[in-house]
């Protein structure tokens, strides 16, 4: 009896030290552990599905709309986004603040894939086209977001302007100073050559990473760091192979039927964010922020852009009185769901215009601007006479304005131009943008305003002692 | 057998002395208690020195041959000892006194039991009385106010919902705070009773210094709280009870009043929102005024009926109870009802080597929710209560319920879509727990025993939340169905298990030498396995005629829109997950006791847990304590006022593995979007993508507090008053908060062990009998109470000293939750607009939230603690206690929305609206409405001092004579009772209900008062 006893309390003590470690090293099941994350190039390419998602253009029109003059306050506001649309900005301000998070969490995951990459070796062919891919399309992704990172944290874009870290690696605690604009264009340019090496030739498809978007990258860079003849030569070539849209093609364009002038759109399908969200209520299409009327009111008359830049249809496509933006109306049966139109060829045609005007060519640059008006509005007109560089600029400014509207980059464009025009956003009061019962009473934000760039957000400063605060939000 | 030998012996002994000594006489008589003056059968009566030995009968008699000059020794359980020298007289008559020593208590501490008199740490224990039938589901909530230093309160009045239990003060920020819940040996879930029965308890120890719950080390730090279960007594024969109560519940009135229809409307028009005329407004307000809080709370019912039966011989004792409870809450569609069996078993082998227990309860219940409680949702009948536009009516024509309103869900319909949602909609949860251990010990040798235990804590729930399609939420498909759907309706299935397994094993020395010096000496492993596991899916487009079932469903491959681009609305979502933890831990404890005089503990206990296994797996906590009982010393005899006088002082260290995220340990990649700044839910053009979903701290490691405690327990004047005075103090190093890191990792902080936080307190309790009677049928009248006084201070914060938490701040050298906002300063008698004070005091009417500052008040209470009285007089008992918290303070948050003049198109108003600031002159509260909303600012001006003073039971009940029911040959015992809980409720808030866990509270389910009326019945 007593040895039975003995043996029960045996086995007891046997099972207890036999199952310890079992208790105590227990991995995450609905997660996986870094180090066995990425261990094939089939992992990669889940990897890169998330980069990919990461890349939100959506940020550059969701913020720089909103404080421009192409917006007003809409008659569904009840407070929504009206702090920005009034400028008030500071380290907290969240829109702002996304530019910042977006773009370097995107910078992050393509750092994390490329790391991971290196410590695997394609096993075919198949494999190897995929993994190239991966590599270029990670690289050129990085090139992006730090030019739209630049774009919005530097105060210009000359090579000595402090900018933002440029990141080529897994951050984790790591504390990154302020690069210039200088470093931060050759790491783009770096990583561009880099990405032009990966990427198939025969790459096509508008919705990945082509070389074509790899020279509209470079073309747009070339045009903010003033080097013009580049940014002419590569507008020149993308302009060759993407002709200007007809009327009906280019309202195809924004309903994502027609591809004609797209050099390269992110692809937005059921379960991604709805575009229109930035400015209206989706499930009702109520405008909290509506298209300003000075912009509805400068559209020319039998020009399409009327159609693409404002409707006053509801979601259940019921008129009202709302001028809202109909940039994303819809596609495949969801309303407000749109691919992010990054670049498309009237952009090039606009970057040749200015780059021209700013080497002297004022004619050339003219007519490349009424090229686009022809094509809008379906007739053939005169070309403008410009008898200055500004009288070029204000021009050029107007036709983007009309032409990229809601596309992000009227925030940028007055930034980057206000040196010539010495103008900031003026917001009409005759037309009711601002003043009056317009809802804000913020018209004017001055040419040397500190809020032409964004603050570093709080958070950063918070976990980084390195980075400086942009000047005027201290 | 060692027994009857013994006995035969003595008897034979007995016999053959007679014969030996010639001069022996009879000396007889009787012994009685005198506490009650009753004959005390069994006395043993020796005569020293000699095997002769007899014992009282049932009449306290006695007779025992003696010769003069020998010395009868008479001695019975826990009465002193007395020696008479035989004289001439023949006849020995004897009271014999209670024996303190032996009226020592056994008290349950970590992994045993202790003397009360050997205890060396700060325990509280409450007793089975304390418990029993009281008309809460939800055990920890029973135990409000009833140990000195506990601060248990709850968000919610829902019935079976737990509270927050909070154990001397707050000893984390971002980790588990609640004490460790230990019943019958099992670590159980702390945040969920509402599937066992509360009857079933004997008594609850609180364990509260490191000393008493070093031994559990790894999650000890917020205390422990150990439950045991009741057991039959040896040799009770079979007893049966049958125990029942039925009640009913209602609201408690709140602090303020609403706008009846005809001043909501008169004040509506005064803001230019309609233009009726006097007449209309009185027309309307004669035809409909209605009270939303009438029709959004209601009277529950409350009823439960248990049978036990305990059974004890001489080896073995059982405990068995089923028992049936249900409980409607105060709001539609909340209920509880629950089923539970208990058998507990304990068998000692017979040469009492070998014991054997086992403990097992198994409980069923299902519990149906009302829907989002404490949240902005419209179909929250709590914020109805509030918001209800009183000029709505909701009766059909024919006085029916109008369930519909307008049809929609938005503000206006808002009191008619909680109602719809209450009637048509379900949110319910079922649940299967059992809490089992089986546990044995066996003596191998002399003073030297091994045990082991196997415990389970199983819970297995069900949840089912379903939109009708012809409910409001359906018809207007105002659920998570896709919004093209045109089929409505959906439902969701949650299926969540946990269940957790503890092995223990021991062995353990225990020997007493020289009479004085005892000595026990235990070594323990322990192994602690989890396994969670959750499955479920939602389902979109529902067949109103097939409620519940799959074929109701639309199918996923159902398509609608245009053929060129179909459109799948109901592909049902899935989710399934998997989590285990588990803990090894192996500990040894020393107790050495000296002449019950003087006691010393030690403990050191290592643990490894799952949670740290990449970084600092393991965690050593140790302890030392030591006590003295001065009333055992030398020069303490004599002294009649201290009948006990204990001195202890503890030190030492527990630790907090539930402070750091399950995998903190671990750099994680997952494949939910994890850093999509423009919400996408996916990979790019709808894949699935690896997403890094954490970063690691590589110096991860637990979070330990560090307690040093003085305690004293006294009881005077004949054991009158007793109690126990505690000081404590408390820190928490390695304390877990987020450390910012850069924002460029795509992260913006990560766990660090980085702060500091430090608790101390003093805690009293007494209990004093004003009135003692020996008989205790005569009157008897006593008072106890405790209150605990808790300081916390965080010490030490990472960055610059300031982590703003919304409305409260973590804020080096200041409590944990306090209130972080600028100072409200009232209203501007000249033109109505909000004042402010500034950062240096003052007066502004610019708010700007750079104005906050660190207010003196904050959410956890400084005080806590209970106070009540037993009156008894016949069969008749009295029983009161109170409960209160002190010094607490929350966000008024459900208030602040009924005095928003934005919100009156939307929203009833409060009447204190009606004395707004008109005119220049004004001296008032309320701003003028023009200066727009102030509640969403971050001010204190709905800062409240939520202290409050409750009498949280009250029960008068009458126990029938013993003697009556003798004659009855069929019951033993009977008592019928009436109850009430939350009677009374003191306080200066504004709302239903003053006891929350939380710091801003908004339209929760408030606690109710309940009435009921009892029968025990014994067999």
């Amino acid at each position: 009896m007593k040895n039975i006893k003995f043996r029960l309390f045996g086995f007891i003590l046997l099972v207890i030290s036999y199952s310890c470690n079992d208790a105590t090293d227990i991995l995450p099941q609905n997660t996986i552990p870094e180090e066995t994350a990425f261990e094939t190039v089939e992992d990669l390419v889940l990897g890169m599905n998330a980069v990919f998602s990461n890349y939100a253009p959506e940020q550059n029109f969701d913020f720089g709309s909103i404080v421009s003059d192409d917006t007003k306050v809409g008659e569904d506001n009840g407070g929504q986004r009206i702090n920005e649309h009034n400028w008030v900005i500071t380290a907290n301000t969240f829109r702002a603040n996304q530019v910042w998070l977006g773009n370097y969490a995107l910078i992050n995951s393509i750092n994390r894939v490329l790391a991971a990459a290196e410590g695997i070796t394609p096993q075919n062919a198949d494999e190897q086209a995929t993994y190239n891919s991966i590599l270029g399309e990670c690289y050129a992704l990085r090139a992006i977001a730090h030019l739209d990172l630049m774009a919005h944290y530097s105060t210009d874009y000359s090579a000595g302007t402090a900018s933002v870290p440029y990141v080529d690696f897994v951050v984790v605690l790591e504390q990154l100073p302020r690069n210039t604009v200088g470093e931060v264009v050759t790491g783009i340019k770096a990583d561009l050559t880099t990405a032009e090496g990966f990427i198939d030739p025969a790459q096509s498809d508008v919705t990945r990473i082509t070389r074509d978007f790899i020279t509209a990258v470079r073309a747009r860079l070339a045009l903010y760091e003033g080097d013009n003849s580049t940014a002419m030569t590569l507008s020149s070539q993308l302009m060759a192979n993407y002709p200007l849209a007809n009327q009906a093609q280019y309202v195809a364009m924004f309903d994502d039927t027609d591809n004609t002038e797209v050099i390269f759109k992110a692809d937005r399908v059921q379960g991604d964010p709805l575009a229109g969200g930035s400015w209206m209520f989706t499930n009702s299409g109520g405008s909290f922020i509506e298209v300003s009327n000075e912009l509805v009111s400068i559209i020319p008359a039998g020009d399409i852009r009327t159609v693409t830049i404002w409707t006053n249809l509801d979601a259940n496509f019921v008129a009202d009185t709302q001028e809202r933006v109909n940039k994303y109306p819809g596609s495949g049966g969801n309303r407000y769901l749109n691919d992010i139109k990054v670049f498309r060829s009237s952009e090039m045609v606009l970057i040749n215009a200015e780059a021209r005007a700013r080497t002297g060519d004022l004619g050339g640059a003219a007519n490349m601007v009424q090229s686009i008006r022809d094509a809008r509005t379906g007739t053939t007109g005169t070309a403008p006479v410009y008898n200055s560089l500004a009288d070029a600029i204000t021009d050029i400014l107007f036709e983007r304005r009309l032409e990229l509207a809601f596309e992000g980059h009227r925030f940028i464009d007055v930034k980057r131009t206000r040196d010539i025009t010495g103008l900031g956003f003026v917001r009409s009061e005759a037309l009711l943008d601002c003043g009056g019962t317009s809802g804000t009473s913020n018209c004017v934000l001055p040419a040397n305003d500190h809020r032409f760039t964004l603050p570093i957000p709080a958070a950063e400063l918070d976990g980084n002692a390195n980075i400086e605060q942009t000047p005027g939000y201290n | 057998m060692k027994l009857k030998l013994t006995w035969l012996l003595t008897l034979c002994m007995a016999f053959m002395m007679q014969f030996s000594f010639a001069q022996e006489k009879t000396v007889s008589g009787t012994v009685t208690s005198e506490a009650d003056g009753l004959p005390l059968p069994g006395v043993n009566v020796i005569v020293k020195n000699t095997s002769r030995g007899a014992q009282t009968d049932f009449d306290g008699i006695y007779s025992i041959n003696a010769s003069e000059g020998e010395i009868l020794v008479f001695s019975f359980v826990g009465m002193k000892t007395v020696e008479i020298t035989v004289g001439a007289n023949n006849t020995i008559n004897l009271t014999m006194q209670e024996d303190a020593e032996s009226l020592d208590e056994v008290v349950v501490v970590a992994y045993g039991t202790e003397k009360a008199s050997n205890v060396t740490s700060a325990i509280s224990v409450v007793k089975s009385e304390s418990i029993e039938q009281v008309p809460n589901a939800s055990l920890d909530q029973v135990l409000q106010g009833q140990a000195a230093g506990l601060n248990i309160q709850t968000s919610s009045g829902q019935p079976g919902a737990s509270g927050t239990i909070i154990l001397r003060g707050r000893n984390s920020v971002q980790g588990n705070i609640e004490p460790l819940f230990v019943i019958d040996g099992v670590p159980v879930n702390e945040d969920n009773f509402r599937s066992l029965n509360s009857n079933d308890i004997e008594n609850v120890s609180v364990l509260k210094d490191a000393s008493a719950s070093a031994l559990y080390g790894n999650r000890a730090a917020g205390g422990v709280i150990i439950v045991t279960t009741k057991k039959g007594k040896k040799g009770s024969g079979v007893n049966i009870q049958y125990r029942s109560l039925y009640g009913v519940s209602d609201r408690i009135d709140p602090g303020f009043d609403l706008m009846n229809a005809q001043q909501y409307l008169t004040y509506q028009r005064s803001r230019g929102l309609n233009s009726l005329s006097d007449a209309e407004i009185s027309a309307i307000a004669a035809q409909t005024n209605t009270d939303w809080e009438e029709l959004f709370f209601r009277q529950g019912d409350t009823n439960s009926h248990e049978v036990n039966i305990s059974t004890g011989t001489e080896r073995t004792t059982t405990f068995s109870s089923v028992s049936y409870f249900e409980q409607e809450g105060i709001t539609r569609r909340s209920n509880l009802k629950r089923f539970t069996f208990r058998n507990n078993t304990s068998t000692t082998s017979s040469n009492d080597k070998f014991n054997f227990n086992t403990n097992l309860t198994l409980g069923y219940s299902k519990n149906d929710q009302s829907s989002n409680p404490g949240s902005g949702q419209l179909d929250n009948p709590f914020i109805n209560a509030y918001i209800g536009n009183p000029a709505l009516n909701p009766f059909n024509p024919d006085g029916s319920l109008d369930i519909f309103g307008d049809g929609t869900t938005g503000f206006a319909n808002s009191p008619i879509v909680a109602l719809n949602q209450s009637i048509l909609n379900t949110d319910n949860t079922d649940e299967l727990k059992i809490v089992g251990n089986i546990a044995a010990s066996l003596e191998i040798f002399k003073n030297i025993r091994v045990g082991g235990s196997v415990g389970m804590d199983y819970e297995q729930t069900n949840r089912v939340q379903r939109i009708d399609p012809t409910s409001l939420r359906g018809i207007n498909n105002d659920t998570n169905n896709p919004t093209a759907a045109l089929i409505f309706g959906s439902q969701a299935n949650t299926s969540f298990r946990d269940a957790t397994f503890n092995v223990n094993s021991s062995i353990s020395y225990s020997n007493i030498f020289n009479e004085k010096h005892s000595l026990d000496v235990s070594v323990f492993t322990e192994y602690f396995k989890e396994h969670i596991s959750s499955y479920g899916f939602e389902a979109f487009g529902l067949d109103p005629k097939l409620p519940f079932v799959s074929a109701g469903f639309t199918s996923g491959n159902t398509t609608e829109g245009p053929a060129t681009a179909p459109l799948y609305n109901y592909i049902p979502t899935v989710t399934a997950t998997l989590t285990d933890g588990g803990l090894f831990s192996y500990f040894g404890v020393v107790k050495y006791d000296y002449d019950n005089k003087y006691g010393l503990q030690a403990s050191i206990r290592r643990d490894a847990s799952s949670r740290f296994s990449k970084t600092n797996k393991w965690g050593t906590f140790w302890s030392v304590s030591a006590k003295w009982n001065i009333h055992n010393e030398k020069f303490m005899e004599g002294n009649t006022f201290f009948n006990d006088l204990k001195l202890r002082a503890s030190y030492g260290t527990t630790g907090n593995d539930r402070a750091a995220a399950r995998f903190g340990s671990f750099s994680l990649v997952g494949t939910a979007a994890g850093g999509n700044t423009n919400g996408s839910t996916q990979g790019y053009q709808g894949t699935t993508g690896y997403w890094v979903t954490q970063v690691n701290n590589p110096d991860l490691k637990w979070e330990t507090v560090v307690q040093a405690n003085i305690g004293l327990d006294y009881s005077i004047w004949d054991r009158r008053i007793s109690g126990s005075l505690d000081v404590y103090h408390k820190t928490t190093e390695d304390l877990f908060l987020n450390q910012p890191i850069s924002t460029i990792s795509g992260f913006n902080s990560i766990n660090a062990n980085v702060g500091e936080m430090v608790n101390k307190g003093i805690e009293l309790s007494v209990n004093y009998d004003i009135i003692r009677n020996n008989d205790p049928r005569d009157f008897q009248w006593s008072v106890n109470g405790n209150i605990a006084y808790n300081k916390n201070e965080i010490t030490k914060l990472v960055g610059d000293g300031l982590i703003e938490t919304t409305r409260t701040a973590l804020s080096e050298g200041d409590p944990f939750g306090s209130f972080y906002a600028v100072r409200w300063a009232g209203v501007n008698p000249a033109n109505g607009s909000p004042l402010y004070l500034d950062l240096d005091g003052n007066i502004t009417e610019t708010y700007t939230a750079d104005n906050r500052v660190i207010l003196d008040k904050t959410q956890d209470p400084r005080y806590v603690g209970g106070f009540g009285t037993n009156v008894s007089y016949g069969g008749f008992a009295l029983n009161a206690l109170f409960s209160y918290a002190a010094e607490q303070y929350r966000y008024n948050g459900s208030l602040a929305v009924v005095e928003d003049p934005t919100l009156v198109t939307i929203s009833n108003q409060a009447t204190s609206i009606l004395r707004e600031w008109t005119q220049p002159g004004d001296m008032t509260d309320i701003p003028a409405p023009g200066f727009g909303s102030t509640r969403l600012l971050l001010t204190d001006r709905y800062i409240e001092d939520a202290s409050f003073l409750r009498l949280r039971n009250v029960t008068l009940s009458y126990t029938v004579d013993r003697d009556v029911l003798e004659k009855t040959n069929i019951f033993t015992g009977i008592r019928i009772y009436a109850q009430g809980q939350n009677l009374l409720t003191f306080t200066k808030w504004r709302g239903f209900d003053p006891e929350s866990n939380i710091n801003s509270t908004f339209f929760e389910f408030p606690t109710p008062r309940t009435y009921t009326v009892g029968v025990d019945i014994n067999f």
